[in-house]
């Protein structure tokens, strides 16, 4: 095996170590490490430092953790405060907490039930959100399934299959209640996107590119470009629609 | 030297391929991220590509898509070595390299009878050099060493050899590419041999992998 022999790293107070290999690395208290991090387990559920990249098989952030390097690991889940300096490269990430990315994101499945920034690029096969989100980069991805609470944005979205809905159950009723009154409207905000299959909601765009487009409620686009099909339905608006 | 550059659009209309195919063969590492040129137009920003390339690349992947999957055709373009080793006389019946090529390798290197990629790629850059005639065999040998020596530096990236002559003294140098050379008038670029694509061919001789 490959972490048989190797030691764990546990700090429960205020705490630092320096980076190594380890089995489980696990920090409760206010820790702090000093360098890269190579471990099987990793878990943070109190307030952490780390100075340099995190290398786990499993990952689990529960308290607020400020990592500065990369974060690298099969399975990452995110439920308090997480703030990554360079990139996270995952096979799965569930982020329900806030999460902060400086770099990019690269991963097959990632799952955002609360807010996310990302600065740069994200790359998913599938790329499910509830709630709001913020891409700085390009979202490409082979399906993105978005249920709009808040505010989305993203600069730009390359993909096979996209569905943007509002979001409409518990939570999000209150919500829509409370933007209602502040004349607030959830929103998915862009400026090009580009796939095969679109399906918008509550969408603000420049450029729509597509196969088959359908453009619903409360969409505002300027340009969409079709190759198949164009339905515009509900109280949706297309200033201008080309076939290509 | 000005590359022609195609925009997103035409190249979707000219290939028949979807916008979500050319997503997904980024996200699949099969076309290089710096392929993506950003450009602004009247239209706001627009991406584009190096023509030749690009339409290269999409017509290889077009082909070999319904032989190996997406996976084995990143590793085919990418720029890293193959884990790999053959004996000499298996290189030669493959058609990886010709003999002439191997005997010229082992008179400078000495008898090798397994070689590994590296070997493999050392073989191929020297075939490649000899056979525009204008290197000798004697400069080969400095191609050589410099490839050995220089090319641990460029693993995974794309890079390319050129070999440059002023006043019959000949010297070579590696380069990351995209790179941009001015080389004094004095002297005499003879040739450059791009890495990266010949990694891609003799990943295709060996056959996918």
């Amino acid at each position: 095996m490959e972490f048989e022999g190797r030691q764990d790293l546990k700090i429960s107070g205020a705490g630092s170590a320096s980076g190594g290999s380890y089995n489980e690395v696990r920090i409760s208290g206010a820790g702090e490490i000093k360098g890269d991090i190579d471990c099987n387990e990793f878990k943070v559920s109190g307030a952490s430092e780390i100075k340099g990249n995190v290398k786990a098989k499993f990952a689990r952030i529960s308290g607020a953790s400020d990592i500065r390097g990369n974060l690298i690991s099969d399975e990452i889940l995110v439920s308090g405060a997480s703030n990554v300096g360079g990139d996270v490269i995952a096979k799965r990430v569930k982020i329900s907490g806030g999460s902060n990315i400086k770099g990019n994101l690269y991963v097959e499945d990632v799952e955002i039930s609360g807010g996310i920034e990302i600065k740069g690029d994200c790359e998913a096969e599938n790329f499910a959100a509830r709630g709001g989100f913020d891409i700085g980069g390009l979202l490409n991805a082979g399906n993105v399934d978005i249920r709009v609470g808040g505010l989305c944005r993203v600069s730009e979205i390359g993909c096979e299959r996209i569905e943007v809905k509002v979001a409409d159950s518990g939570f999000f009723a209150l919500k829509k209640l409370i933007s209602d009154i502040f004349n607030f409207r959830s929103s998915l905000k862009c400026t090009v996107i580009e796939g095969d299959d679109i399906y918008l909601e509550a969408t603000t765009a420049k450029i729509v590119r597509g196969n088959n487009v359908v453009i619903a409620s409360d969409c505002e686009i300027e340009l969409v470009e079709y190759k198949n099909d164009l339905k515009v339905q509900g109280n949706g608006r297309v200033k201008e629609q080309r076939r290509i | 030297m000005e590359e022609e550059l195609i925009s997103k659009k035409e190249l979707l209309e000219l290939t028949g391929i979807s916008y979500g195919q050319l997503y997904r063969w980024k996200r699949k590492n099969l076309i290089p991220e710096e392929w993506f040129i950003r450009k602004s137009t009247f239209t706001g920003q627009e991406t584009f590509f190096p023509k030749d390339k690009i339409l290269e690349r999409i017509d290889k992947i077009k082909n070999m898509k319904d032989d190996l999957s997406l996976d084995d055709l990143a590793d085919i373009f990418s720029p890293k070595p193959a884990d790999i080793f053959l004996k000499g006389e298996d290189l030669v019946k493959r058609k990886i390299v010709s003999s002439m090529a191997l005997d010229i390798y082992m008179n400078i290197r000495g008898n090798t009878e397994v070689f590994s990629f590296e070997k493999i790629l050392s073989v191929a850059v020297l075939e490649k050099f000899l056979q525009t005639g204008s290197v000798s065999i004697e400069e080969s040998s400095i191609i050589l060493q410099n490839l050995e020596d220089g090319y641990k530096n460029f693993k995974d990236k794309n890079c390319e050899m050129v070999f440059i002559r002023k006043l019959g003294v000949a010297t070579c140098f590696l380069l990351s590419i995209p790179n941009e050379l001015y080389i004094e008038k004095t002297s005499k670029l003879v040739e450059r041999v791009n890495i990266s694509k010949l990694i891609e061919e003799i990943k295709i001789k060996l056959g996918g992998i």
